[in-house]
């Protein structure tokens, strides 16, 4: 998998990697999909025992659809109103133990429910986030399932691209 | 920022306008009253195809349609009309919509077993055999034949 190029969302704070496996921006994807119910009912087909595990209570498949469909239209609604101030807040370290934002750190935004399985994954740097895709997580460990497990891929993809290539790291870099 | 970018310049595209999503965000909130009732429909409509293992394509030779307009029936985004969900309603003997009368409430599966559950044990408890179930909740008062 390679990056093919990296969107600007937000002036010089948010942008959105495009790969090459599927020319297009990861928010056009990730949209398109948590707002397709084709897309979602074979997701929760093919997941329903994760779905049903217990931890997200007795849920059928058509309200787990329904319910990534909302959360999914009021995370884009935050992030389509997000303006700089915000999206510290929205994009929390991927390690719950760390608390500050620091260069090339791994970050999520999650939907709005307590137990919201959305989630959108970037990297931090130089005061900006660079998205790199999104999941629906339905078990505790990203390395668990195969969707989430390319997730942590494509942060590290990100993280060694940024580490290597943004201006005031690159001497580091060349160092190590 | 664009400065300390400036390696990976040649990669980051600066049109916002190149962010479809931003679009449809709009169009969502504009039209968010049909799109969730039509992925409601879709959802139930997924289903049935499923539990009855009716492909898309032999859907759309049901209803004499293309079966891009019923991919874009299942992907909720088509505003649909009575007719099509007439059509929808028969092919697969399903219903999609009721319209609730004065007189009739909508009550949820689990809602009602619990109210049944409760009456059965209650009745067993007290020997009696009435000729009709009757629960009470909140307001409303339903009865069904025992």
């Amino acid at each position: 998998m390679k990056i093919l190029h990296i969107f600007e969302v937000l002036k010089d704070r948010l942008y959105a990697a495009e790969y090459d496996d599927n020319k297009q921006n990861i928010l056009d994807i990730l949209q398109e999909q948590w707002t397709d119910p084709v897309f979602l009912e074979l997701f929760f087909e093919v997941h329903k025992s994760d779905l049903q595990s217990g931890f997200f209570g007795a849920i059928s498949i058509e309200q787990a659809i329904e319910d990534t469909m909302e959360e999914a239209d009021e995370l884009f609604d935050v992030l389509y109103d997000a303006d700089e101030d915000h999206l510290d807040q929205l994009f929390k370290s991927l390690d719950n133990r760390e608390y500050k934002v620091i260069d090339f750190q791994k970050r999520k935004a999650k939907g709005a429910a307590k137990k919201s399985w959305l989630r959108i994954y970037a990297v931090s740097c130089n005061d900006a986030y660079f998205i790199t895709g999104g999941a629906i997580k339905l078990t505790k460990e990203m390395k668990e399932r195969e969707n989430t497990k390319n997730e942590l891929d494509k942060l590290e993809l990100m993280r060694i691209l940024l580490r290597a290539n943004t201006g005031e790291h690159l001497f580091v870099y060349l160092n190590i | 920022m664009q400065e300390k970018l400036e390696n990976i310049q040649h990669l980051i595209i600066s049109d916002t306008e190149a962010n479809g999503w931003r679009k449809q965000v709009e169009y969502r909130r504009t039209n968010k009253d049909w799109l969730k009732k039509s992925a409601k429909i879709a959802i139930k409509v997924l289903r049935v195809l499923r539990e009855k293992k009716i492909t898309q394509v032999q859907l759309s030779g049901l209803l004499a349609v293309s079966p891009q307009h019923i991919n874009k029936i299942l992907k909720g985004r088509e505003n649909l009309t009575l007719e099509t969900i007439g059509k929808l309603e028969s092919a697969l003997d399903i219903e999609l919509v009721t319209i609730v009368k004065a007189d009739e409430k909508v009550v949820k599966s689990k809602e009602w077993d619990s109210m049944l559950s409760y009456y059965f044990t209650t009745n067993i408890k007290d020997s009696q055999s009435p000729s009709f179930v009757s629960a009470e909740c909140g307001e409303n008062k339903y009865e069904l034949a025992a």
